[in-house]
């Protein structure tokens, strides 16, 4: 192997290490520095909840009514209000970020007209767990409250930091 | 002549020189071939026996690759709480370092163990794919889904090429071809679930793939490339996607379903669609043009295949008309990748196309007898039926090739 071709698989063995470290610190300065809320969530089957090692969560916010026609894959943002026992939630969505407080922000899965109930999809849909994990929240689950803690950036994007159950 | 004692020795000392860094294993090889050109015979009798065990290596070097790197990810999946995020980022980045080094050390250093060192090469690259998917689930990162797979199919295509390994540029080009699957695939099921627009995709990217493989291979003067092994893997890879493409519209149903498929796709389908078609298309041109003997059939039958779905897609209409022009078309295509293989001395297109041949044969006995005779002697037709199609076609492969060796 020439001098050049050593050099070159240097370079793709180093930005092979590179991205997946990239996407890690990408997301764990997103969680270090976002603001942190807690959402209702339940899971979407609950005959199985677990597929292999994750989870899908629906939440309150996952339909919100809208007062203006939505294309699919429309940005939408749900303005946040605290609704006791750190519990969040939003009565609407509307097309851009408001200026003041909370919001979190997805793209809407449907069309649908003005008055109608859309479907918004967060990016806080999956979590997973190791096999044991996913067997504990699966029992706990059956007996409590699931609360999906969420990290939001000032954007209004979302990543699920960690599942509690009460 | 160099006797086959000489030729032992050299074998034996070149070795000895890569490993005490007299020369570089690519030096060693130049040197054995420079004084044993003459004994071209008797190396040529040597390297037929050495192929069947060389390839034996091969794959059990690339299965146990594979094994480890699904290993690793049933291991992390397993201890996932007990470990650190810490702690699984510093074992997924070492277990990358490791293989790579491991690879380059046994293949390129000392040139000992060339096979197990791509095999490792490959095991870096299974890894790479793992870091990107456990770092996506350690972190809950709900990203555009395919993404992944791009980026694992670019890195796993950047070290193809620099380390020129055929398994690497198999893998690469097999998660480059799981992106655009996995990516029409989530396009198709967001307009409506229109499945019988996938074969279209693998139609056409198949013939792009096979029609840009195959001229590449022909008209770019370029060492690196034709060592790279991306070449052959993708006319192979790109004539199974189109063939298969091909042999789901040979039935009517299927073909039925084509006819109204361009209907209910959006803007940014059509568009993706008609690239691959437009892809398709100049490929074929590019491959009509080359010195292959039988580059203007090959041009053509690729132009056939992808146009007439180009047409099918948007004209629509009676799907058993379209079955019948589909079974015509993989008739000429199977029939063409033999003759195509005997002419250009090419054993692996007869395989396939007589492969295929039976494959079609068995297809049309169920789609035509199935339904109208009783089960039992249904069984027993197709029993029949598959033995004397592997009879009749053992037979003419075998005095095919054996007029190709001859």
């Amino acid at each position: 192997m020439t001098p050049r071709r050593r050099l070159a698989l240097l370079v793709v063995v180093l930005a092979q290490l590179a991205v997946p470290l990239g996407l890690a610190g990408l997301a764990a300065a997103d969680l270090a520095f976002g603001r942190e809320i807690r959402l209702h969530a339940q899971p979407v089957d609950p005959l199985d909840i677990f597929r292999g090692n994750y989870v899908v969560l629906r939440y309150e916010i996952s339909s919100l009514e809208v007062p203006f026609d939505v294309r699919r894959g429309d940005r939408l943002c749900a303005p946040l209000y605290e609704a006791g026992k750190n519990e969040w939630r939003a009565r609407s969505a509307q097309a851009g970020r408001p200026l003041d407080g909370e919001s979190i922000c997805g793209r809407a899965r449907a069309d649908v007209g003005a008055g109608g109930v859309v479907d918004v999809e967060y990016g806080i849909e999956t979590y997973y767990a190791s096999e044991q994990r996913a067997k504990a929240i699966e029992r706990s689950i059956g007996s409590g409250r699931v609360y999906a803690v969420i990290d939001l950036d000032e954007d209004g994007s979302a990543r699920i930091e960690r599942l509690e159950i009460e | 002549m160099a006797d086959r004692s000489f030729a032992d020795v050299l074998e034996r000392e070149s070795r000895t020189w890569v490993a005490e860094g007299l020369v570089s294993a690519e030096q060693a090889t130049a040197l054995r071939s420079r004084y044993l050109e003459e004994s071209r015979d008797a190396d040529a009798s040597a390297a037929v026996r050495e192929e069947p065990r060389s390839r034996v290596v091969s794959a059990l070097a690339v299965i146990g690759a594979s094994a480890v790197g699904l290993g690793v990810i049933g291991f992390f999946a397993a201890n996932w709480d007990a470990m650190s995020h810490g702690l699984r980022l510093t074992l997924l980045t070492g277990a990358i370092t490791a293989s790579y080094a491991g690879g380059f050390h046994l293949r390129e250093r000392t040139g000992r163990m060339p096979k197990i060192g791509e095999a490792l090469y490959l095991l870096g690259v299974n890894l790479f794919g793992s870091a990107l998917f456990l770092v996506g689930q350690m972190y809950n990162i709900e990203a555009h889904d395919p993404l992944a797979l791009l980026f694992w199919g670019a890195g796993a295509t950047a070290t193809a090429l620099v380390v020129r390994s055929r398994p690497v540029a198999w893998a690469a080009l097999l998660i480059l071809t799981g992106w655009i699957g996995f990516e029409f695939g989530t396009a198709f099921e967001d307009s409506g679930d229109n499945i019988a627009a996938l074969p279209v995709v693998a139609v056409l990217y198949g013939c792009a793939l096979y029609g840009l493989a195959t001229a590449a291979l022909e008209r770019l003067p370029l060492d690196w490339f034709a060592v790279s092994g991306f070449a052959p893997a993708g006319r192979r890879l790109g004539l199974l996607l189109a063939l298969s493409g091909l042999f789901v519209f040979t039935f009517s149903d299927a073909a039925g379903e084509l006819g109204g498929a361009g209907d209910e796709l959006g803007a940014g389908l059509t568009i993706a669609l008609a690239l691959l078609a437009g892809l398709a298309l100049t490929t074929a041109v590019a491959l009509a043009a080359t010195r292959r003997r039988s580059a203007v059939f090959e041009g053509a039958a690729v132009t056939a295949a992808g146009g007439s779905l180009v047409v099918a897609v948007i004209v629509g209409g009676n799907g058993t008309a379209y079955a019948l022009v589909f079974n015509l078309i993989l008739a000429v295509a199977v029939l063409g990748s033999i003759y195509a293989g005997y002419v250009n001395d090419e054993s692996w297109l007869v395989n396939l196309g007589v492969a295929f041949v039976a494959i079609d044969l068995i297809g049309r006995y169920f789609d035509v007898f199935w339904s109208a005779l009783p089960r039992s002697a249904g069984l027993i037709g197709a029993g029949i039926l598959i033995l004397a199609i592997a009879f009749l076609l053992e037979r003419q492969r075998k005095q095919l090739l054996a007029g190709m060796n001859g």
